[in-house]
């Protein structure tokens, strides 16, 4: 395994994930361990002529250094968060990525969803925190889905199909150690808690997902998970109009887009089948979602 | 009882259509909202993009169009509406 620390506390690493290029610098012992963990087989370079992205991560200046150290994370020198604490600094280079091409990337329609595939068709998970969609994501991609993306669906305006993202699916408190004991052979980075979210933890993308992270898929499905404590599998459709609202505001830049947001929503809504799905056990999700019937 | 004024699309509005089964969602150009719409909503402001109508025709074209009997409350959820879509500032009437 690779060993980036040097090349982070230097001139940077260059990572290609999904579409886009991020130049990482940080000297922080446990960014450099985070990336080492979890995207040692994503493409890298010591140098490149572009970059999507220019991160930083660094400790704060001054008094702060000696009583309670904390992490400030910038993207091409502009500081778009208050700091954290700096053992949140790996966990918070991953929401600032998000955070950068949420808002910055607008040849693609964004919506807050994962995306799993297979079979070249994909299935987008919309839903809010608490809803179990990053654990079912997890579980999917750890039985034969590809992991697209666990928090950003991407929808090109140009090609009209989904483009995968695959990076580290963030995890929360109980669902930590569900997936641990669900897929052993998952890797993870470190748990991290006491931050907003409780404790959290990094699983690392398949390697076949990271290693398809060019091939594109055709949306088929639009299910929103919830999960609920004993509940049986239920698999509901549910109504397109709804759906078409419910993306738009689940949207980081539908807004911003207008009329081809819209559009492109519809798309979407025309193309996929709709659904509610509640669940309480994981390898029940698994069925359903391996008996899903494409769309006519 | 209809009052005989006339509703047309507000001046400026641009939309644009998509129905799924009963329900319309409608796109509009200018403040960049969408709505969802019912059947009669949907269709209330679908024939207002055609053209200007008074209460009564627009209850007789949705009557026709829905094929369902155009009573007292076919007229309600017509008024109902267009009540909301003069809200949204979709619709507008004469003064």
């Amino acid at each position: 395994m690779n060993d980036f620390s040097t090349q982070l506390g230097g001139r940077g690493l260059y990572i290609q994930t999904g579409p886009f290029c991020v130049h990482l610098q940080s000297s922080i012992a446990t960014v450099a361990d985070g990336i080492t963990q979890l995207y040692s087989e994503y493409p890298s370079f010591k140098e490149k002529d572009f970059a999507d992205f220019h991160i930083h991560l660094d400790t704060v200046a001054g008094i702060r250094r000696l009583i309670r150290p904390q992490v400030q994370f910038s993207f091409d020198g502009y500081i778009p968060f208050k700091p954290l604490p700096l053992d949140q600094a790996f966990p918070m280079f991953e929401w600032g990525l998000n955070w950068c091409v949420a808002n910055n990337i607008h040849e693609y329609l964004i919506i807050h969803a994962a995306v799993i595939e297979k079979n070249g068709v994909a299935a987008i998970l919309p839903a809010p925190p608490g809803s179990g969609k990053s654990t079912l994501c997890a579980a999917l991609v750890n039985r034969g889905w590809r992991l697209f993306s666990d928090e950003l669906a991407m929808f090109c305006l140009r090609t009209r199909m989904l483009v995968p993202l695959p990076r580290p699916v963030n995890l929360k408190n109980n669902s930590i150690n569900l997936i641990k004991n669900y897929a052993p052979e998952a890797i993870f980075g470190r748990e991290v808690s006491d931050t907003n979210k409780g404790t959290v933890a990094h699983m690392k993308a398949p390697t076949e997902s990271i290693l398809r992270a060019a091939e594109a898929a055709l949306p088929s499905w639009i299910i929103m998970p919830r999960y609920q404590e004993g509940a049986k599998p239920v698999l509901e459709s549910r109504p397109k109009a709804q759906t078409c609202m419910d993306l738009a505001q689940n949207s980081f830049n539908y807004s911003l887009l207008a009329e081809d947001g819209f559009l492109a929503i519809s798309e979407l809504i025309d193309k996929c089948d709709c659904y509610d799905f509640t669940y309480s056990q994981l390898d029940d999700a698994i069925k359903i979602f391996d008996d899903l019937e494409l769309p006519q | 009882m209809p009052d005989g004024k006339h509703w047309r699309v507000s001046a400026g509005v641009g939309i644009i259509w998509r129905s799924w089964d009963s329900e319309s969602v409608v796109y509009e150009s200018f403040s960049g909202d969408i709505h969802s719409f019912d059947m009669v909503t949907g269709a209330v402001l679908k024939l207002l993009v055609q053209h200007t109508q008074d209460e009564t025709t627009l209850v007789n074209s949705i009557s026709r169009t829905l094929e369902i009997e155009p009573d007292h409350s076919l007229s309600l959820f017509v008024k109902q509406s267009l009540v909301r879509l003069s809200g949204l500032g979709l619709v507008e009437c004469d003064k």
